[in-house]
């Protein structure tokens, strides 16, 4: 199979699990918190995902391209999954 | 506001989406032997990046002092009765494109001054890609000490009797059935060594991997792991003089020791290991872990 397209399957079903468990963190969430809360947990979560993420990234680029990047590629991907969840979960309240 | 916001981290997410594949595409994945991964045989597996090779068979007269130095590839060390270096193996090209040019003119460089003999991998200046050496360098026994520097790649030597020094920016060194001083330098990769007989000095300092020992200790032995865990096995019989600490992790030793501190993250220990009834200790030992444990195993058959 096409190299392309087993990534883009991997990055789709890590989406999709993303999206499912970071929907059921905030329902969970929901339970203790205030609406408003729970969602300035995720921008907080977001945005130190994305600061190790980057973090990482650049100081792993300084050894070159390769897999080693995804250590925080992943991160990043992470932190900016809950920063849009946070973002459109905002918007659609 | 938001909408832009959104729109933003959307392109964002698509981009580290794309880097993820971009970072991986590289990887030859036919070349994994998957079955040995889920044996957890994780020193197996290489990834690397290999879009040309040529077999690569080339000879040095031998001398008292050898030293190997910027070396890109895997080495595998041996020893012969023999009086010449030989290099026996694959030049290897790793890069996005094939540019045969820069893998014409990448060679082994031989320097000699007095009883010294400097073999170096040159490749041609600016070029972004890697052309380097995979294989087996057999090195004379009467080699003295031999010095090899490796800036990409696994290292082993196996049944040597000599000063060995071993430095590896990014991957395993592996030594095995050793007699003489030994000093490893792993920035990036695990230090694995069984059979050591070290005379003189024995100094091992891994940034990121773990160390695995098993031998003797030398005079002066110093073993230093920023992140990653100390393993040793020494003989039964062994009495030393010992500074070990470590700042987050345990520490865990078969043999008596004299004085055992235990602070709330680390351990420390200074004083003396092993049997004080067999004698009086000879030797220093000293060991440093930062962030990993340290594990002193009695061998119980040598």
């Amino acid at each position: 199979m096409n190299l392309v397209l087993i990534t883009a399957l991997v990055v789709l079903f890590f989406l999709v699990i993303g999206m499912l468990t970071t929907s059921m963190e905030f329902k969970k969430r929901k339970l203790y918190h205030t609406t408003q809360n729970a969602y300035n947990i995720f921008l907080v979560k977001g945005v130190n995902n994305i600061s190790v993420g980057l973090a990482l990234y650049l100081g792993l680029y300084t050894i070159g391209k390769g897999p080693w990047l995804l250590g925080g590629l992943i991160p990043l991907f992470i932190g900016n999954m809950y920063v849009l969840f946070y973002l459109l979960g905002k918007e659609s309240s | 506001m938001r909408k832009l916001w959104i729109v933003v981290f959307v392109l964002l997410q698509i981009l580290i989406a794309w880097g993820i594949y971009d970072s991986v595409r590289f990887v030859e994945f036919d070349s994994i032997n998957w079955s040995t991964l889920f044996r957890g045989n994780w020193e197996d597996i290489s990834f690397t990046n290999i879009k040309h090779k040529e077999p690569l068979v080339t000879n040095f007269m031998g001398a008292r002092n050898v030293r190997i130095e910027g070396f890109v590839g895997d080495m595998d060390i041996v020893y012969g009765d023999v009086s010449e270096i030989t290099f026996d193996g694959q030049k290897t090209l790793s890069h996005s494109s094939v540019d045969m040019d820069a893998f014409n003119n990448s060679y082994i460089e031989e320097r000699r001054q007095g009883d010294i003999l400097t073999l170096v991998w040159r490749k041609p200046q600016g070029y972004r890609g890697t052309v380097g050496f995979t294989g087996q360098v057999t090195i004379p026994r009467s080699v003295e000490s031999l010095d090899v520097e490796v800036t990409l790649g696994k290292v082993s030597s196996t049944g040597g009797t000599n000063n060995l020094n071993i430095s590896a920016d990014l991957g395993d060194v592996r030594v095995d059935d050793h007699t003489g001083s030994v000093v490893i330098d792993a920035d990036l990769g695990a230090v694995r060594l069984s059979n050591i007989k070290a005379t003189d000095v024995l100094k091992i300092t891994a940034d990121l991997g773990e160390i695995n020992y098993r031998g003797s200790l030398a005079l002066n032995s110093v073993i230093r792991a920023s992140l990653g865990s100390i393993k040793l096995t020494l003989p039964e019989d062994t009495l030393t003089n010992i500074d070990a600490s470590v700042d987050l992790g345990s520490l865990d030793c078969d043999f008596p020791l004299t004085t055992y501190s235990k602070r709330s993250l680390g351990s420390d220990v200074i004083g003396i290991m092993g049997d004080q009834s067999l004698g009086v200790p000879s030797g220093n030992l000293t060991i440093k872990a930062d962030l990993g444990s340290i594990d002193i195993k009695r061998a119980v058959i040598w």
